[in-house]
């Protein structure tokens, strides 16, 4: 009979053996009677003499058994009717875990996507940005949300380019948005201006057609343009014939010469065209705007292309000290470009979410101790029965096992419809690279694994405490009921380090929170209510006379401040809030020039009349741009307060003659605004210089409306006033001002807002397993309590006992947590604003409502300690 | 309670090596075995039935041994062994292998005068 066999036929094989012993047992008798017992002294005897016949009979079956396997089903049975007993146990475990396994689901599948992933392009390790950092002292006034990494001027990529030996290849890129007409609706797309050597560096070849040469990348080269894989879908229908084709970019036909693969796309820029940039050899527009990237050569270390590009950066200072003097220029690789900014914050979530699984696995393994307490019967007749410490302890684990899987798959679930609501509501680019939210092989494989973690966390202490049962527990009297010593200190171990681990959470999550406050109540300068913006770019072919693009802009204003509704209309090139300014040089005409490498600078915004009221920025001083600033006068100025005060300290500075490192070469001061905050919420305002868009007119910019009524209300009127001048133009990013200045705190508000949610689970365990914990004893300690209240003991008295048991589980936890956070909440500096990690005031709101809540948790049982009827619990069993 | 393991035989598989030489001389039922091993050791070898019904199954799973119903001699209805070819095989392997060791172990604890 074979093994496999054996299993089906085990019932049958059980019985036959059975019968075998019953046999073996008469014959010993027969054997025994003869030698002169009496039959029942025989009998009797004989099975003394057997011994334990359950275990003999598990025995024998063991030897058949194909024991890993089937002993595992088996223990999963067992644990799973066991499981269904106590319904509400099962559920209160597995929620708890679900909630754990699904919060470090969630957060991991987020780390997988951004930072475990390779980047989709082929030797990603070797792909670098190329950066030029500013001096020190333009660095501390440096508009950028991450000064060390400017942008590069296009004579100093060429310089670059031609120079250095470190790179395979090196390209330029510029992103911008471009109207896209000639079929169906103009709209704007994403467009970016990239060198030839763009796709041989990602080393990404075209689907359809090829992607431009050399020859094609030169000052007045060929317009071709190359087309990502979705604009191919969405507008030309997947038509494989779309190559040849001509469409009309910037009022300008380009020929479609290749189609680029599925998801192509740079991890911090996206676009949907790629043009050739075509950058003009010694160009000397003072201008940094090309974004770098590059490939190392194989073999070339990030430190020595470093040394490498720098040194070149040197030669340019020297060379044309008076726009580079002291610059230098490093390599960034693009993995670190692309997660440097989040990966602190993901890491920081990652953590939280450990610590909330870990207070889930010592709620869940309280749970246990307290219902094995209860099991402790049970458990010792199986002892009696023959049953081996490890066999009781793997059927507790397997108990354990099913609650953690039952856990983990409602978590997993959780952790899907988490993410999707998240990352539907997020803006796009707030998180790079969480494109395709699917279910992840990678992920759930981790999650398999958490789910293996976790039940060893929980399961095995108590399945260790209560696989030492004796089987001489089952016999004996327990009416005393008092609980272990050994088990109740292990249970309050458990609470003071789940307190200690909210505790830190809270911690953190109001030290964000606070952050977030500051960051956002802080003193803006503008109005955000009753503003609508828009952005839009302008066909050079069609407005590229200045004059033409000055009065294009005043007729749509025009238009649009004679809608009802609107109160005021105005236009800047870069809307506050979207972390981008343009930054220039500028110097007193009434002082001597300054030294090279002593030049001043000061942010510009180009703005329209009526920027100062349609913003609600105060004029301190003179007037605003009107009608009269046109090319044919000499240029206004406006000026803030932050620069009046800087450079003009204690003189007028209006009619003060100005120079500029601008297309307009110098202008007079005019007025002078307010501070108001114009890169994000956390850069306070900087000297700044408005000058009049139409004496320096842009060919891209913001429209800025004052509206009466709610601004989204007044979108379609503005957007038909636009088109009323120039049906072609393409208008994107329709947005309030609230929605501009929401999304620029979007990532620190999701931030603040998980940690928030994982610490408040956090809380809500620990406080459930101090209440557990103290709900047990005081139902353990009734006749105990009844007996003190027999001898006299007062309601208040045991009421104080109970709160008091409270409170020594939880004080060594928050002493401990108070420990962890002093050391951890350091990791948090990089994102906090305006709050030190140490923050006095939140970690004493945060004892103080951890306090709170863990009294509330001690009342309920004290109360009913206190009410508990001195006679009844005497009689009690 | 005491646990099978204490009273387990001197070394792994010599329970198993005393049952096949018991049988060698003819089909048993479990019984019969058991006093058989007690009377030729001269009661010096108790085997606990907790150990014995275990071993069968072992020898049965290697198929070394065979069983069928039968009737003892007291007409009760009993499993009866029967040593198989196999099994004849392993017990001259075991034999030789102890025979072996009983040589070793008497070197070492007597040794040569020499």
């Amino acid at each position: 009979m074979t093994r496999i066999g054996r299993l089906f036929r085990r019932r049958h094989a059980d019985s036959e053996l059975a019968d075998e012993l019953a046999a073996h047992i008469e014959e010993m008798a027969d054997d025994l009677v003869e030698s002169g017992m009496s039959r029942e002294e025989a009998l009797h005897a004989a099975r003394g003499h057997f011994g334990n016949r359950t275990a003999l009979l598990e025995q024998s079956r063991e030897v058949w058994s194909f024991l890993p396997l089937e002993t595992f089903l088996r223990d999963l049975r067992i644990g799973a009717r066991s499981l269904r007993r106590t319904p509400l146990f099962t559920a209160v475990a597995i929620a708890t875990l679900a909630l754990g396994i699904g919060a470090n689901t969630a957060i991991f599948s987020v780390i997988y996507k951004v930072m475990l992933r390779a980047l989709p392009f082929p030797e990603s390790d070797r792909i670098v940005m190329l950066w030029e950092r500013p001096p020190k002292e333009l660095i501390t006034a440096s508009p950028l949300k991450n000064p060390g990494q400017n942008p590069v001027s296009p004579e100093n990529f060429a310089t670059w380019r031609s120079r250095t030996h470190s790179f395979e290849g090196m390209a330029a890129l510029d992103t911008f948005p471009i109207g896209l007409s000639g079929f169906g609706e103009p709209r704007a797309v994403d467009a970016q201006r990239v060198s030839a050597a763009f796709f041989r560096v990602l080393g990404v070849a075209p689907l359809l057609g090829r992607t431009f040469d050399e020859s094609e990348d030169v000052p007045n080269g060929p317009d071709v343009v190359v087309l990502s894989y979705d604009l191919w879908q969405t507008q030309f229908g997947g038509d494989r014939a779309v190559v040849g084709r001509t469409i009309s970019l910037l009022d300008q036909p380009f020929r479609i010469i290749g189609v680029m693969p599925k998801q192509f796309d740079l991890p911090f820029a996206h676009a949907e065209i790629w043009v050739p940039v075509q950058i003009v050899a010694g160009d000397t527009d003072n201008g940094r705007y090309l974004s770098v990237i590059a490939k190392l050569k194989p073999g070339v270390s990030l430190q020595s292309a470093n040394a490498d590009v720098d040194d070149v950066e040197r030669q340019i200072g020297r060379e044309r000290p008076r726009f580079n003097h002291d610059w230098d220029a490093w390599a960034n690789t693009l993995y670190l470009q692309t997660t440097g900014e989040v990966s602190t914050a993901l890491l920081v979530l990652f953590g939280a979410v450990t610590f909330v699984l870990l207070i889930a696995a010592g709620n869940v393994a309280n749970l246990l101790l307290m219902r094995g307490t209860q099991k402790r019967h049970e458990l010792a007749v199986c002892a009696a029965l023959g049953a081996s410490r490890g066999r009781i302890a793997a059927q507790l684990l397997a108990e354990s096992l099913l609650l953690s899987f039952s856990g983990g798959v409602l978590g997993v679930g959780l952790a899907y419809a988490g993410l999707r609501a998240i990352v539907t509501s997020l803006p796009a680019l707030a998180l790079p690279r969480m494109e395709g939210l699917h279910v992840d092989a990678q992920v759930l494989c981790f999650s398999v694994a958490l789910c293996l973690a976790t039940t060893f966390l929980f399961g095995l202490a108590p399945a260790l405490a209560f696989s030492r049962t004796r089987p001489d527990d089952a016999l004996k009297q327990d009416s005393l009921r008092t609980t272990g010593r050994g088990g109740r200190r292990v249970r309050g171990l458990l609470v003071a380090a789940e307190v200690a681990l909210s505790l830190v959470l809270l911690v953190g999550a109001g030290l964000l929170a606070r952050s977030f406050l500051n960051e956002t109540s802080v003193e803006r300068g503008f109005r955000t209510d009753h503003i609508l913006t828009m952005q839009m770019f302008f066909a050079p072919a069609r407005y590229h006379e200045t004059e033409r693009r000055a009065r294009y802009m005043d007729e749509m204003l025009a238009r649009i401040r004679a809608l009802p509704g609107v109160e005021a209309a105005s236009s800047a090139h870069f809307l506050p809030m979207v972390g981008i300014v343009s930054g220039s040089g500028f110097r007193r005409m009434d002082r001597p020039e300054p030294a090279p490498g002593a030049e001043v600078t000061a942010d510009f915004v180009i703005v329209s009349p009526q920027y100062f009221r349609t913003m609600g920025i105060p004029l301190l001083k003179g007037r605003d741009f009107d009608e009269h600033d046109t090319t044919t006068v000499e240029p206004g100025i406006i000026v803030n307060e932050a620069f009046a005060r800087r450079f003009f300290p204690g003189e007028n500075a209006i009619g003060k003659a100005l120079g500029l490192d601008w297309n307009i070469r110098h202008g007079v001061i005019v007025g002078v605004a307010a501070n108001a905050r114009q890169t994000d919420l956390k850069v306070p305002p900087e000297p700044t210089i408005f000058l009049d868009q139409a004496q320096t007119p842009m060919y891209f910019g913001a429209l800025v409306v004052r509206t009466a009524v709610p601004p989204a209300a007044m979108a379609q009127a503005v957007q038909q006033a636009i088109h009323a001048v120039d049906p072609d133009q393409a208008i994107s990013h329709v947005q309030t001002m609230e929605q501009v200045v929401g999304e620029s705190v979007a990532r620190p508000r999701l931030e603040s807002l998980l940690l928030t949610i994982f610490a408040g689970v956090a809380l809500l365990l620990a406080v459930v397993g101090l209440y557990g914990v103290l709900a047990y004893s005081v139902a353990q300690r009734t006749r105990e309590i009844g007996i003190r209240m027999a001898l006299g003991a007062n309601a208040r008295q045991l009421v104080r006992d109970v709160v008091r048991d409270g409170l020594q589980l939880m004080l060594p936890g928050i002493v401990a947590g108070i420990a962890v956070s002093l050391a951890v909440t350091r990791l948090l500096s990089s994102l906090l604003y305006g709050v030190r990690p140490t923050d006095p005031l939140t970690f004493a709101a945060v004892c103080c409502l951890l306090l709170l809540v863990g009294l509330a948790a001690s009342w309920l049982p004290a109360r009913r300690a206190s009410r508990v009827d001195p006679v009844g619990s005497l009689r009690w069993e | 309670m005491i646990t099978n393991e204490e009273k387990r035989s001197l070394f792994p598989g010599a329970l198993e090596m005393m049952v096949l030489q018991t049988l060698r001389r003819g089909p048993l039922h479990g019984y019969a075995i058991a006093r058989q091993i007690r009377q030729r050791s001269d009661e010096l070898l108790e085997i606990e039935e907790g150990t014995l019904y275990p071993a069968l199954q072992r020898l049965l799973r290697e198929g070394w041994v065979e069983a069928e119903w039968g009737l003892s001699d007291r007409n009760r209805k009993v499993r009866i062994y029967k040593i198989t070819a196999a099994g004849r095989k392993q017990l001259q392997r075991e034999l030789s292998s102890f025979d072996r060791m009983l040589a070793g172990i008497a070197r070492v604890m007597r040794p040569a005068e020499s």
